[in-house]
C-alpha cells in the first residue's frame, strides 16, 4: 500500500511537467500579450516591460527559467497584479474555493443521499417518479440558470438571503446550492440504482421477511453497497466542484480561484494562468489518489499492483 | 417525539433566516459602500492605468491641484496657490505647510519630483508615462538621452516650492493634475519594501501603504474589498464627512445592480443596460445619467482596398440611424455622435458634419461603382466580446443591409485578440472607443495623428497632422480651438472612423448620498460627499 | 457469429422501452421541426424590429420577441438547430478519436496498450475545462474550433470504453479464426471489430451529446460560444437570464426547450444503456 502511494506520487512529476509544458506553450501561442491595452502603450514602455518580465528572451529560455522557478515553488510575479507574486495570490484564493466546494459537496451528498434512499425505498410510487424526474432535470439545468433564479426568489423577492458576497454564513447558502445542485442529481441516481440493486439480493429479502426493520436494512446493508460507486463518482466530482465554480463565483461575487482563472485568461496573465492550472492539476491528482485508496479499503479485491 | 425534532429544526432554520434578514443593509452606518467594477491591479499611482484604480487612488492621494466636481475648474489641493508665467511654460506651485502624509510626515516638493522621476525611469515602465512628456526634457530622460533627472524641467526650489518648466504651453496642464500619474509618492515607504523603481513591490499592501489624500488604506483583501478610512493628517480633514469608504470589486454588473437594489451599495460602477428601464420608472432619484467625455465609434481600415475610397466610408457613416441605436438599444440618454469630439469640453464646439441620409448614402455608393450594393464584397465588423457591442453591431448590420444592400458579417473576439487584430490592422471595420485622459479636445484629436499609436486605421493626412501640431504650441485658447476645429473638419470629411454615439456616465447613487455632482469626467470628489441620516420609514 | 456478442443497431430500436420510444419520437419531432418550420414562416431568425423591442408572447409572436425585436420562436428553433449541430459534430470528433484510439489500443494490446491507456489516464487529470476556456479565448475566431475543442475533451471516456470492449471481442473465436485464415490486422480491425462496437457507440453518443450541449452553454455564458447573429440555445439562455426579471419569456421558452431536449437525450441514453446492459449482461 505504502509502496503504491509512493509510486503514484512519483508519477505525479511527469504528469505535472506535461501539464505545465502544455499550458506554457498554449498561452504563449495566443494572440495578444499581457500589456496590450485599449489605449496604445508607447513602444518604449512595452519594450521595457517585456525586458523586465524576461518576455524578450527566446521562448525556450523563458520556459526553462519558469521550470527552474517551479522547482523552487516559485511561479513568478503576476503581470496584472504587479505587487503580488503568483504564490501569494493563489494561496489567498484557494481556501475560498475549497470552502465553497466543500459546502456544495455536503449539500449534494445530503440531498442526493436522502432523495436516492427515499426514491429507492418507495420504488415505483409517485414519490419515486417525482424524485427521479428531479434527478434527471437536475442534470439538465446549468448552474448559470439556477444561480440567478435562486437569487431572484430568495434574495430579491423574499429578501431572506443575501444577494452576493462571502463573509457571513447566510451568504454561503445560495452559492453552495447552485454549485451542488447538479451533483445532488447525479448522486440521487447513483444511490437509487445501487440500493435497488442490493434490494433485489436474496439475503436482504430474507432479512426483511424475517421481520428486520426495513429502515435498518436499508441503512446498514444497502448503503454499504452504494458506497463504492459513490466514491468512484465523488473523486472526479470533487475535483469538478473545486474547479468548476467559475460561474457560481462570478454570479455570487466570491473571491475564489475560478473567477481569477477566467480573468487571468482574458488578461493574458501568463504566470497566473499556468499557476492556477498547476494547482488544479495537482488537486485532481491528489483526489484521484485518495479515491484509489478509499476504494482499496472498501473492496479488498482491488490490488495495488 | 419525531415531530418535536422537526419543530426544533424549523425554529433553527427560521432563526437563521431572520438573523440574515437584518444584517446586511447599509442604512445608517457612517460608511460609504461603493461598487467598483473589476479588481484593481495595484494601488500604486505610477503603475495603474484604469478607471477603477483611479477612483480609489483619488481617495487615497491628492495632487498639486484638484478639480471642482461641478465646474471642473482647477482648485487648490496640495498646492495652496500657483503662478503661471506669461508664455504659460513655467508653473510655480506653493505647497501648503499643513499637508501631511498618512504617517504624519510633511508632504514636500521633493515628493512630487520623486514620483515623477520614478514614473519616468525606464525600469518601472509606467504605461501612462507619456502624460509627463509635457515637462521639459522628460521624454529625453525616459528614453535615456539624459542621465540626470535634475536636467528635467521639474525643480524643488525649496521644501514647499515646486517649479515646473514645460516643453510647450500645455493648456490643460492644471486640469491634468487630477490624474493619478501626477500624485506624489512617499519614497521611504517604497524603499522599505523593495526597490524604488520596480513594479514588483508590496508597499501597496494592507499596513504598508502611505498616502497623502483625504483617506488612507485600511485593508485591501484582493477580489473582496478595499477599505479606506479618514486620514487623520489630511490638511483639510475637518471637511471630510465620511469616516470610511468600502470599495467592492464587483465585475458582474447584474450582481452589482442587485446589491444596490437591496441596499448593500450606495454607489455603483455602472448599471446594466437592461435595468435602465426599471430605474427610470421605479427609482429615478437613484439613477444618474450624465454626458461623459467618451465617444463610441467604428474604425475603418483604410488600407483595405474596399475602404480606400472616402465616399464609401461616407456612405457607410451616413446610413447609420444613430437615433434608433441610442433610443432603442442603449436607452441611457446617450447622444448620437454626428461629430467626433463630444461637447462639454471648455468652449470647444465640434463641426456638425455627419448626417443620417440613407438616400444620399446609397447615391454615394452607386457613384463609387456599386449600383444597389452589387458586387460589394461582404464586409466584417470586429468587436470585443460584450453584449452591448453585439447588439449595436447587429443593428448596424441590418441598417447597412437595408439602406445599402451590402452584406455584413460580425466577428467577436476576446479583448486581447481584438486588440492585437486592431494593432496589426487585421480587420475591416472595428468597434472602438475613446475615453479622454484629460479634459481637452486635443486628447481626442491627437489619436489620429499619422504617427500616433492610437490611430490604428492606417489613415494619414499631412494637413491634419500640421493643424494638431500647431495646436500643441498655441497658447491662445480661441486660436487653438479654431485649429482643432479645422482638424476635426478634415477628420469628418475623410471619415477613417464612423462616430456612433457619445457615452453617458451611468451609475446608481443611493438617496442617502449627498453633495454628489455628476460631471463629464466621471470624477467623484470623495472628501466632499456626505451621508444623510435615513430612518427606516423613509427608505420604504 | 458476430451477433452473439453484440447487438446491432436495428435490433435496439424495437426493444426500446416505452420511455425511450417516447423520448426518441419527441426528439425527432423537435429536430425535424427546427429544420422544417422555419421554411414556412416568413421571418428569419435575425430580422430585427428595433422600435418594437421586447414584447410579450402573442398570436403574432408565439414566444414573444427579444430586445432587438426579433421573433423568439424562430430564434429558438434556430438555436435548437445550432445546438444540435455543435452537439453532433463535437460528438463525432470525440467518436472519431475515441473509437480509433480505443480500438487500436485494445487490439494491439501489450505494452502499447499499457502506454496508450496511461496517456489517457494522464489526460484525465488535465483540467480540461480550463484548456477549453484557454483555447476558446485565444483562438475563438473559428466556429469549427468550438466543437473540435469540445470533442477533444469528450473522447477520453469513449476511448476507455471502446478499449474494454475490443479486449473482450478479441477473445472471441471468430477473431482467432480470422487470424488463422490470414486476414490482415487492418481487415480484422475494420471489418470485424469496429462494426461490433456499434451499440456501445450509440449508447455513448446519446449520452455525450447532452454533455456537449451543456458545455457549449457554459462557454456561451463566458461569451465564448458561437458567434452572433448565430445563436445556440446556450446563447439564448444566457441572454434570457440577464433580463429574466423584466422579460421572463426570454428565459422561459428557450430554457424549457433546452431542459426538455437534454432531458429527452438523457432518457434515450438511459434506455439504450439498459438494453445493451441486458444484452451483454
Amino acid at each position: 500500500m505504502k509502496k503504491y502511494i509512493i509510486r503514484k506520487l512519483f508519477l505525479f512529476i511527469p504528469i505535472l511537467l506535461a501539464i505545465i509544458t502544455l499550458t506554457f506553450f498554449m498561452v504563449r501561442l495566443a494572440p495578444g500579450g499581457p500589456f496590450d491595452r485599449d489605449k496604445n502603450v508607447p513602444e518604449e514602455v512595452q519594450r521595457n516591460l517585456e525586458e523586465y518580465y524576461h518576455l524578450d528572451e527566446s521562448l525556450l529560455k523563458q520556459y526553462f527559467r519558469y521550470l527552474y522557478g517551479v522547482i523552487q515553488f516559485d511561479f513568478g510575479p503576476s503581470f496584472r497584479k504587479p505587487s503580488y507574486t503568483i504564490r501569494e495570490w493563489i494561496f489567498m484564493r484557494i481556501p475560498i474555493s475549497f470552502e465553497l466546494g466543500i459546502y456544495s459537496l455536503i449539500f449534494a451528498l445530503f440531498v442526493g443521499c436522502t432523495c436516492g434512499v427515499v426514491s429507492a425505498f418507495y420504488q415505483n410510487t409517485w414519490i419515486d417518479t417525482c424524485l427521479t424526474s428531479f434527478a434527471v432535470l437536475g442534470i439538465c439545468i446549468p448552474s448559470f440558470v439556477i444561480g440567478p433564479i435562486l437569487v431572484l426568489v430568495f434574495a430579491l423577492h423574499w429578501e431572506i438571503l443575501p444577494v452576493a458576497g462571502w463573509d457571513f454564513p447566510q451568504q454561503k447558502i445560495l452559492p453552495s446550492i447552485s454549485l451542488g445542485f447538479i451533483y445532488s442529481a447525479y448522486i440521487t441516481r447513483i444511490i437509487r440504482s445501487s440500493i435497488i440493486e442490493v434490494l433485489k439480493k436474496d439475503y436482504i429479502r430474507t432479512a426483511i421477511s424475517k421481520g428486520a426493520s426495513v429502515r435498518r436494512v436499508i441503512l446498514i446493508h444497502t448503503l454499504k453497497g452504494a458506497l463504492q460507486p459513490l466514491v468512484t463518482f465523488l473523486g472526479p466530482a470533487t475535483a469538478g466542484l473545486l474547479t468548476g465554480s467559475f460561474i457560481v463565483e462570478t454570479i455570487f461575487q466570491i473571491p475564489g480561484l475560478g473567477r481569477e482563472f477566467v480573468e487571468a485568461t482574458f488578461n493574458r496573465d501568463y504566470t497566473m494562468i499556468i499557476g492556477i492550472v498547476f494547482v488544479y492539476a495537482l488537486l485532481i491528482l491528489l483526489l484521484n489518489l485518495i479515491v484509489d485508496i478509499i476504494q482499496g479499503y472498501l473492496d479488498p479485491r482491488i490490488s495495488y499492483e | 417525539m419525531q415531530y418535536q425534532k422537526y419543530k426544533i429544526l424549523f425554529i433553527i432554520i427560521s432563526g437563521v433566516f431572520c438573523f440574515s434578514c437584518s444584517s446586511y443593509k447599509t442604512v445608517n452606518t457612517d460608511e460609504l459602500f461603493v461598487g467598483n467594477g473589476a479588481e484593481v491591479q495595484d494601488l500604486d499611482p505610477a503603475t495603474v492605468s484604469g478607471v477603477t484604480e483611479h477612483r480609489i487612488l483619488s481617495a487615497l492621494f491628492e495632487g498639486l491641484t484638484s478639480l471642482d466636481p461641478e465646474t471642473l475648474e482647477p482648485i487648490p489641493a496640495v498646492a495652496e496657490r500657483w503662478e503661471v508665467s506669461d508664455d504659460k511654460r513655467f508653473y510655480t506651485f506653493f505647497i501648503r505647510r499643513n499637508a501631511y502624509w498618512s504617517n504624519g510626515e510633511p508632504v514636500t516638493a521633493k515628493d512630487f519630483i520623486n514620483s515623477w522621476e520614478r514614473i519616468l525611469s525606464p525600469k518601472l515602465s509606467s504605461e501612462y508615462s507619456y502624460l509627463l512628456f509635457c515637462i521639459k526634457n522628460a521624454k529625453d530622460f525616459f528614453e535615456g538621452r539624459i542621465e540626470n533627472f535634475s536636467d528635467v524641467g521639474a525643480i524643488a526650489i525649496d521644501e514647499h516650492t515646486l517649479r515646473v518648466e514645460l516643453e510647450y504651453p500645455t493648456a490643460y496642464f492644471l486640469k491634468m493634475q487630477v490624474h493619478n500619474i501626477w500624485y506624489p509618492i512617499h519614497r521611504k515607504t517604497i524603499e522599505k519594501y523593495g526597490r524604488f523603481d520596480e513594479r514588483n513591490n508590496p508597499w501597496t499592501h494592507t499596513g504598508n501603504h502611505v498616502s497623502n489624500g483625504p483617506y488612507q488604506l485600511e485593508e485591501w483583501i484582493p477580489n473582496k474589498i478595499i477599505r479606506v478610512r479618514k486620514n487623520p493628517y489630511y490638511w483639510n480633514k475637518d471637511s471630510v464627512a465620511i469616516e470610511n469608504i468600502s470599495f467592492y470589486p464587483i465585475d458582474n454588473q447584474m450582481t452589482e445592480e442587485r446589491l444596490f437594489r437591496i441596499g448593500y451599495l450606495d454607489l455603483t460602477n455602472t448599471i446594466p443596460l437592461r435595468k435602465l428601464e426599471y430605474y427610470k420608472i421605479k427609482q429615478p432619484q437613484s439613477l444618474v445619467l450624465h454626458p461623459y467625455i467618451g465617444v463610441y465609434y467604428y474604425r475603418i481600415n483604410v488600407k483595405n482596398p474596399i475602404f480606400s475610397n472616402p465616399s464609401i466610408r461616407k456612405s457607410l457613416a451616413y446610413s447609420i440611424d444613430r437615433k434608433q441605436i441610442v433610443e432603442y438599444i442603449l436607452k441611457g440618454g446617450e447622444q448620437p455622435a454626428l461629430y467626433y469630439v463630444p461637447n462639454g469640453i471648455g468652449k470647444y464646439k465640434s463641426p456638425q458634419k455627419i448626417i443620417y441620409d440613407p438616400v444620399y448614402a446609397k447615391q454615394l455608393l452607386n457613384e463609387a461603382g456599386y449600383i444597389d450594393g452589387k458586387n460589394f464584397p461582404t464586409i466584417e465588423i470586429l468587436f470585443n466580446t460584450s453584449e452591448a457591442h453585439k447588439l449595436i453591431a447587429e443593428a448596424i448590420q441590418r441598417m447597412w443591409k437595408k439602406h445599402l444592400n451590402i452584406d455584413v458579417k460580425l466577428l467577436n473576439q476576446d479583448w486581447k485578440v481584438y486588440l492585437s487584430s486592431m494593432n496589426q490592422l487585421d480587420y475591416q471595420i472595428a468597434r472602438s472607443a475613446w475615453i479622454a485622459d484629460f479634459l481637452d479636445p486635443i486628447n481626442f484629436l491627437e489619436c489620429f495623428l499619422s504617427y500616433s499609436g492610437n490611430n490604428r486605421t492606417g489613415w494619414e493626412n499631412k494637413q491634419y497632422d500640421k493643424l494638431v501640431e500647431q495646436a500643441y504650441r498655441e497658447s491662445n485658447e480661441d486660436k487653438r480651438n479654431e485649429l482643432l476645429f479645422q482638424a476635426e473638419e478634415i477628420l469628418l470629411e475623410e471619415l477613417p472612423i464612423i462616430p456612433i454615439y457619445f457615452y453617458t456616465w451611468k451609475i446608481l447613487v443611493s438617496s442617502r448620498v449627498e453633495n454628489f455632482y455628476p460631471n463629464v469626467l466621471g470624477y467623484i470628489r470623495w472628501q466632499e460627499l456626505k451621508l444623510k441620516e435615513i430612518t427606516e420609514n423613509s427608505v420604504q | 457469429m458476430r451477433t452473439n456478442i453484440s447487438v446491432k443497431f436495428h435490433h435496439i430500436l424495437p426493444e426500446l422501452d416505452k420511455k425511450g420510444k417516447w423520448a426518441l419520437f419527441l426528439l425527432l419531432f423537435i429536430i425535424l421541426s427546427s429544420f422544417i418550420v422555419p421554411v414556412f414562416l416568413n421571418v428569419t431568425y435575425d430580422e430585427q424590429n428595433l422600435e418594437l423591442g421586447a414584447v410579450k408572447p402573442s398570436s403574432k409572436h408565439w414566444f414573444g420577441t427579444d430586445l432587438l425585436g426579433r421573433d423568439l420562436f424562430i430564434r429558438t428553433l434556430y438555436g435548437i438547430k445550432i445546438s444540435f449541430w455543435v452537439g453532433l459534430c463535437a460528438t463525432a470528433v470525440a467518436l472519431l478519436i475515441g473509437v480509433s484510439y480505443g480500438s487500436i489500443s485494445g487490439y494491439i494490446g501489450g505494452w502499447v496498450d499499457t502506454w496508450m491507456m496511461y496517456i489517457v489516464d494522464i489526460l484525465y487529470t488535465m483540467p480540461f475545462t480550463m484548456f477549453v476556456i484557454i483555447l476558446m479565448t485565444f483562438f475563438g475566431r473559428n466556429f469549427y474550433l468550438l466543437f473540435i475543442a469540445i470533442g477533444a475533451v469528450e473522447w477520453l471516456t469513449m476511448a476507455r470504453i471502446v478499449r474494454g470492449k475490443v479486449l473482450s471481442i478479441k477473445q472471441q473465436e471468430y477473431i482467432y479464426s480470422a487470424k488463422a485464415l490470414g486476414f490482415s490486422n487492418t481487415h480484422i480491425l475494420f471489418r470485424h471489430i469496429i462494426p461490433n462496437l456499434l451499440n456501445i457507440v450509440v449508447v455513448y453518443t446519446t449520452l455525450t451529446i447532452p454533455q456537449v450541449i451543456l458545455l457549449e452553454a457554459f462557454l456561451s455564458f463566458l461569451g465564448l460560444g458561437v458567434q452572433p447573429p448565430m445563436c445556440s440555445l446556450g446563447v439564448l439562455i444566457r441572454e434570457g437570464v440577464e433580463v429574466m426579471e423584466e422579460y421572463p419569456w426570454l428565459i422561459i421558452f428557450p430554457g424549457a426547450i433546452f431542459v426538455l431536449t437534454l432531458l429527452l437525450l438523457n432518457v434515450l441514453g438511459d434506455s439504450f444503456q439498459e438494453i445493451s446492459n441486458e444484452k451483454i449482461g
